[in-house]
């Protein structure tokens, strides 16, 4: 964790909200909206944590299948974790337990 | 406080709600998209199109207008600096390969500008040109003439865009308009993008030719028509109108360039996806426009 990434506190619940999808799907995929409402995160503080995560590798993300003219709407891209991204997420909850705690607590 | 008072201030709620619950869904799309371009190039070409789903997908006009407000205040450096290894979406999202040596890249706002005023001087020269084409009497008016000139701006425009890809002023700087989806501009779409315009333009010239007439102490329920005529014939008259008309296309205008149309309330179609582009020819396609942006459109 020491080498890795600094991590704020809207950053962990960022990852743990990606961490509680993944126990249901491994292949979770969420969409911004999704995440900021089970975050409680605004749009403005999330945007840049997601395009910071994706930079790192811990995120990947695609755009939702069909082209606008299909969907009649502009596509949603989802996020979800990479492999790499999934242990990093683990392994920084994990230590920082007691924020951790804070977080779970929040949810 | 009377009843009266309590009705009028209820009321004024209820207006109010209304009213909010009508603007936040195009205020929220303006304001994202307004966000987006202030973006560099292919953040804003990802971004845009993201935000613009995730505030049709929020269900309450507060929820909608809470997202955008709040990424309206987000900073930029903290969104640009995630961008270099972000990837470009795919579709027209990013710079477009035509060719080995030609692409397809977002126009900057001068561009858009001065193409925007080519139009409007066209414009204006319909606009004289049916003045002094028109014959004397009672519709030898500024008025009509523009009416007549807008008429004749939207058919040429729409023929221009479909037989050529872009308005007049759009060709002499050199954007074209590609659609989001990337299928071609027919005449069905581009009729139903102008046919929607033309009958708003029309609309506002009834309602300021109204409200004129009525500044001019000539009411509409005791106006005759040759009191009307006379009231319309004034050049002054003429004169504001076109100056208002002239506002109006200018913010259609910009409403009309580098996506806005997203931002519009209606559902997103295909037709209002229009997005104007600048072709540039390149030695070989730039590293930072190629990556995901390698949708042939020959």
């Amino acid at each position: 964790m020491g080498d890795g990434p600094r991590l704020s506190f809207q950053s962990l619940k960022v990852l743990r909200v990606f961490l509680v999808a993944a126990t249901s799907d491994v292949r979770a995929e969420l969409a911004g909206a999704d995440i900021m409402h089970a975050a409680t995160i605004s749009s403005g503080t999330l945007y840049p944590i997601l395009l910071r995560f994706e930079r790192l590798g811990i995120l990947t993300s695609q755009w939702e299948t069909g082209s606008p003219a299909e969907l009649g709407r502009p596509r949603r891209r989802f996020y979800r974790l990479t492999s790499s991204g999934a242990q990093f997420a683990r392994d920084s909850l994990s230590d920082l337990s007691p924020l951790a705690d804070a977080l779970a607590g929040e949810a | 406080m009377s009843s009266s008072s309590i009705a009028i201030v209820f009321l004024s709620f209820a207006l109010a709600a209304s009213i909010f619950l009508v603007v936040a869904d195009p205020v929220s799309r303006w304001l994202v998209a307004w966000r987006a371009r202030r973006l560099p190039q292919r953040l804003e070409q990802r971004l845009r199109e993201e935000w613009l789903a995730e505030v049709t997908h929020l269900r309450t006009p507060i929820g909608k207008l809470l997202f955008a407000l709040r990424l309206f205040g987000t900073r930029t450096s903290s969104l640009a600096s995630a961008m270099d290894a972000c990837d470009a979406p795919e579709g027209l999202t990013g710079a477009v390969v035509l060719s080995d040596d030609r692409i397809l890249v977002a126009p900057s706002d001068g561009e858009i500008q001065v193409a925007g005023t080519i139009d409007l001087v066209i414009v204006i020269a319909l606009i004289l040109g049916g003045y002094a084409a028109l014959s004397d009497g009672m519709f030898r008016s500024l008025w009509m003439s523009f009416i007549g000139a807008l008429a004749l701006w939207h058919l040429v425009a729409a023929c221009s865009i479909c037989l050529l890809g872009a308005t007049p002023g759009e060709l002499i700087v050199g954007l074209r308009r590609v659609t989001l989806d990337r299928t071609p501009l027919t005449w069905r779409r581009v009729a139903r993008l102008f046919g929607l315009s033309y009958v708003a333009h029309v609309a506002s010239s009834v309602v300021v030719v109204s409200v004129g007439l009525v500044i001019a102490g000539a009411p509409l329920s005791t106006l005759t028509v040759g009191e009307a005529a006379a009231v319309l014939g004034r050049w002054q008259f003429g004169l504001s109108l076109l100056v208002l008309h002239a506002l109006l296309f200018i913010m259609s205008s910009i409403r009309a360039s580098k996506g806005s149309a997203d931002s519009r309330r209606s559902d997103p179609e295909p037709s209002e996806m229009i997005l104007v582009y600048r072709t540039r020819t390149v030695t070989g396609v730039p590293e930072d426009t190629s990556r995901g942006s390698t949708s042939a459109m020959r």
